[in-house]
């Protein structure tokens, strides 16, 4: 029977109509973000101090994939160095996650940030202290 | 010309049947009574193309008389970049292969990987079974993404947003546990460094009690309807032999009567302790690749169920191969030589000793395979990639000739292709 058939797929249609909406209003409404969500790197801060507590270890420049993080350093007092300069080119990065699971003191970690878009790809690379402001209030990588 | 206005065409009713020089679309002849076939290119920016695939099409009236793939508008030397990169470097890129189906992709690199180091054994069990399902509910999101959008290419719009529901709550578990939902990155050598977290079980559960009902809902909505019948039944026919010759695998082959499945012809990671079924098909045709993949899902969450009722509740999730796997988080803060270890896998990597591997798996959409050349150093020397929708895909020359215009995007459907995987 052709036609009844066309009708059940109809009834699986017609029953949708009355049941909860499933899709966001986006701007408006947000979904949550699971917990270990993977957005934007960026450098957590020292609480007290609000300095990145990145030791410029490399590590992270290291074992990025597209080469989207570069620093510079200068040697400080007793075998240390200060980070004088650390981009993040975020038109390369593709979230992996991999230079937080390298950095040896927790110190770059995925933030909830994944508005990124910008109007020039100048606003697509990240200076330290940008990437400290996002990193202020963000968690450990490893956190759970 | 036959009267092709009437019936269906079929490959043997075609006078001068394209022989295998007039096949190529670039012969523009001259029909009788001084009509000329059409070149009609399709894509490279069809939606019904699934990506950036242009098919370059010779045409009598609606009948296709020859069929070109154009293929690599999406080529980013994949397998180039796999012998750049330190082996674990590559794990993100192969996400980028088949997009769809990232955790299963993920899971044949580093297999390779592991086969190559020798430490395939050693993987605790717990990591194996939450690999398993992790694969699994891959295997599903794919299908939810390969018919919904095959349905809604032939006209059953309604079917994609039902299946991509679903596919939103396999992309929440995904990110539930590793925080990405596309791209994942999931699996590492040697297994998970991170725990599971509970909720990621309560989700799965859930994820497990709706699914059927679902199902159900999806074959009350196509299964009998008369619309997807008269597309699908009996279009895109794929012989045995041609199957076989074609080096398809997967649903395709599958369909055509063929009982290979990667998972019980070569059993990998924990298939062979695992209670399922391979679905075969009798007619070869669309409709029946269709009814595979469903039943394919339907096992898929059986095999789920099994993993979690098997899985042991705690044990290691790494395995302890210090020489390969980074060490655990809280131990390179506070421990010297757990330190001193993972600089050095992050900077020099590990050098697997020289020779070659090959894995295979059972992707959704076929066997994936991972081939890796290893000269001791920390980069492979030649890394190839075995991607099922590129080789199913070269099969639609063959299937689409004689067939309308209309059948090609279902036969496209039907293949169920990634064009990130094709062009890698
Ligand atoms: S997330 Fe990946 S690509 Fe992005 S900066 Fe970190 S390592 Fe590089
Ligand atoms: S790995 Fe961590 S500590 Fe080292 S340079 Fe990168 S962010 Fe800084």
């Amino acid at each position: 029977m052709p036609m009844f058939d066309e009708i059940k797929g109809f009834g699986v249609t017609f029953k949708r109509l009355f049941r909860k909406d499933l899709t966001v209003e986006y701007p408006d409404e947000r979904r949550p973000l699971e917990e270990r969500f993977r957005g934007l790197p960026v450098l957590r801060t020292d609480p007290e101090t609000q300095e990145a507590i990145c030791v410029g270890c490399s590590m992270c420049e290291r074992i990025c994939p597209t080469q989207c993080i570069s620093m510079e350093f200068t040697p400080a007092n007793e075998g240390e160095r200060d980070v004088v300069i650390y981009t993040l080119d975020a038109g390369r990065c593709m979230y992996c996650g991999l230079c937080a699971k390298s950095c040896p003191v927790d110190a770059i970690t995925m933030s909830n940030a994944f508005e990124l878009s910008v109007t020039s790809r100048d606003g697509l690379i990240y200076q330290k202290s940008q990437l400290a402001e996002i990193g202020a209030t963000a968690r450990e990588y490893f956190a759970q | 010309m036959a009267d092709t206005t009437t019936t269906r065409p079929i490959i043997a009713d075609m006078p001068h049947m394209p022989g295998i020089d007039e096949q190529s679309v670039e012969s523009d002849r001259v029909l009788e009574g001084g009509d000329r076939e059409m070149i009609l290119n399709l894509g490279p920016q069809h939606p019904s193309t699934h990506g950036v695939l242009r098919v370059v099409l010779r045409l009598d009236g609606e009948v296709i008389r020859a069929c070109d793939l154009v293929i690599g508008y999406l080529h980013r030397g994949t397998e180039k970049l796999g012998e750049n990169a330190r082996y674990v470097q590559f794990t993100p890129w192969t996400d980028r292969t088949d997009y769809i189906s990232a955790p299963s992709n993920n899971l044949g690199y580093i297999m390779a990987v592991e086969k190559l180091l020798g430490i395939t054994d050693r993987i605790p069990e717990r990591a194996t079974y939450f690999r398993v399902i992790l694969a699994e509910l891959t295997r599903i999101a794919s299908h939810l993404v390969g018919i919904g959008t095959h349905a809604m290419d032939i006209g059953a719009l309604s079917m994609s947003l039902f299946t991509f529901r679903e596919r939103e709550m396999i992309l929440d578990l995904f990110e539930n546990y590793c925080g990405a939902r596309l791209t994942t990155n999931i699996m590492e050598v040697g297994g998970f460094q991170r725990p599971i977290p509970d909720t990621f079980w309560e989700q799965t559960r859930e994820f497990l009690r709706v699914m059927p009902e679902r199902l159900a809902e999806y074959e009350k909505l196509l299964n009998a309807n008369p619309i997807w019948i008269g597309r699908t039944k009996g279009i895109g026919y794929i012989s045995r032999e041609d199957a076989l010759s074609f080096g398809l695998t997967g649903p395709l082959l599958r369909a055509a009567g063929v009982n290979y499945d990667v998972r019980k012809a070569l059993p990998y990671l924990v298939y062979d302790r695992l209670d399922f079924e391979i679905p075969l098909g009798e007619n070869s045709d669309t409709y029946d690749r269709y009814l595979i993949r469903m039943e394919e899902m339907r096992q898929s969450l059986r095999i789920i169920e099994q993993c979690m009722a098997q899985m042991p509740t705690d044990g290691p999730l790494m395995a302890d191969e210090p020489k390969f796997v980074f060490p655990p988080h809280d131990a390179v803060m506070f421990e010297a030589e757990a330190m001193q270890r993972h600089f050095k896998l992050v900077i020099e990597g590990f050098s697997p000793p020289p020779g070659e591997v090959y894995v295979g798996i059972e992707n959704p959409k076929g066997e994936l395979g991972y081939y890796i050349v290893s000269d001791g150093t920390p980069h492979a020397y030649r890394l190839r990639i075995r991607p099922p929708s590129m080789i199913n895909l070269q099969i639609v020359n063959k299937i689409s000739v004689g067939t309308m215009i209309a059948d090609l995007i279902a036969i496209l459907g039907t293949i169920d292709m990634v064009l990130g995987e094709v062009d890698r």
